[in-house]
C-alpha cells in the first residue's frame, strides 16, 4: 500500500498546488483579514475546505472500514483527556498563528508562493525546514517530557 | 483561468476524506493534508535515510514519505510556468522570513496540526484540534494588533 499512498499524495499534492497557486487561496489570511477589515473573501478557503472535509468525511464513514472512529470526539480520542496536551495544543495554535500572519501565509501559500520566485517564501521555507529539523532534534524530548507532565 | 477560492478549499477537504477513507493515510486520524507534518515526515525520512538517525515519522510515511509537498510544489510550479507569473524577487529583510518560518514550524509541530490539518481534524470531530483553533485564532488576534500597532508606531 506504501508505493499507492506516495503515487496518490503526489497526484493529489498537484491538483492541489495547482488550485491553490490559480485561486492564491491561503488558510490563515482568512482569519486576519475579517478580523481586521470584515473581509471574507479568503475565507472562503476556509470555508470549501471545512464543507469538503464534512461531505467527503460524511459520505464515507458508513463504507469505509478505515473510519471507524468518526467522530472522533466520541471515540476515546488520544489526547483529549490530558491537560498537557491541550495545553501545547493552545500554546502551539498561538505561537503558529501568530507567526504566519507575520509573514503573511500559512506553509502551504508559502510553499505555492515560493514556486513564483517570490525570495520571501523561499527564504521562509528554509526556516521552516531548519525549525522543523530543530524541532525534531533537539524540542521535542521537552515537549515529550512536558506532555507527561500533567 | 482564475479558480475560485471555495472550489480549491473544497478539494483540499475532499481530498482529506478520500485519503483517510480509501488510502488509509493514517494514523492520526484526518491525516490527508497538514503542512506541518508531511514536510516534517519528508525532511525527518530523507535524514534518517542519509545519516542513519531515527527522527520521528508518522506510521504512512515509514516506508516511503508522504510526498504532498512534493506534488503541491510541482502542481504550483506548473501553474506559475503556464500562466508566465515566474518573477524573482528579494525581500528587504530576509532574516524576518527565516525566523518566521523556523517559529511556523516550531509552534506548529507542537500543535501537530497547520492551519489546514486543524479545518479536517475539526469537522472529522476532534476535540484536541478545537482547543488549537481557539490557540490559533487567539495567535491572529494577538499578531494582527501587533501589526496595527507596528504601523502606528
Amino acid at each position: 500500500m506504501t508505493i499507492e499512498i506516495g503515487l496518490a499524495t503526489l497526484a493529489a499534492g498537484f491538483v492541489i498546488g495547482y488550485l491553490w497557486q490559480r485561486s492564491k487561496s491561503c488558510s490563515i489570511s482568512g482569519y486576519r483579514d475579517f478580523y481586521l477589515f470584515r473581509d471574507t473573501l479568503f475565507m472562503r478557503t476556509i470555508v470549501g475546505m471545512a464543507l469538503g472535509a464534512l461531505v467527503g468525511y460524511l459520505l464515507f464513514f458508513r463504507f469505509s472500514p478505515y473510519m471507524a472512529d468518526f467522530p472522533l470526539m466520541l471515540h476515546n480520542e488520544p489526547g483529549a483527556g490530558s491537560l498537557a496536551t491541550l495545553t501545547l495544543a493552545v500554546i502551539g495554535g498561538l505561537g503558529y498563528a501568530f507567526f504566519s500572519v507575520l509573514a503573511e501565509g500559512c506553509p502551504l501559500r508559502q510553499h505555492v508562493n515560493a514556486t513564483t520566485g517570490n525570495g520571501a517564501a523561499i527564504i521562509y521555507i528554509v526556516g521552516f525546514y531548519v525549525g522543523i529539523l530543530f524541532f525534531q532534534i533537539v524540542m521535542v524530548n521537552y515537549v515529550n517530557v512536558f506532555s507527561r507532565l500533567f | 483561468m482564475k479558480v475560485d477560492k471555495l472550489l480549491a478549499g473544497f478539494v483540499t477537504g475532499l481530498w482529506a476524506a478520500v485519503a483517510q477513507a480509501v488510502f488509509f493515510i493514517a494514523p492520526p486520524s484526518a491525516f490527508g493534508i497538514c503542512f506541518i507534518s508531511h514536510p516534517s515526515d519528508l525532511i525527518d525520512w530523507i535524514v534518517n535515510h542519509l545519516v542513519g538517525t531515527t527522527l520521528y515519522v508518522h506510521d504512512p510515511s515509514l516506508d516511503i514519505p508522504i510526498l504532498t509537498v512534493v506534488g503541491v510544489v510541482l502542481g504550483a510550479s506548473l501553474s506559475t510556468l503556464r500562466n508566465k507569473e515566474f518573477n524573482f524577487r528579494m525581500p528587504r529583510h530576509p532574516l524576518d522570513h527565516f525566523i518566521n518560518g523556523f517559529f511556523v514550524a516550531m509552534f506548529g509541530l507542537t500543535l501537530g496540526y497547520c492551519s489546514v490539518h486543524i479545518i479536517m481534524a475539526l469537522t472529522y470531530g476532534s476535540f484536541v484540534a478545537l482547543v488549537g483553533l481557539a490557540g490559533m485564532l487567539s495567535g491572529v488576534v494577538l499578531s494582527s494588533n501587533y501589526i496595527k500597532w507596528r504601523v502606528r508606531r
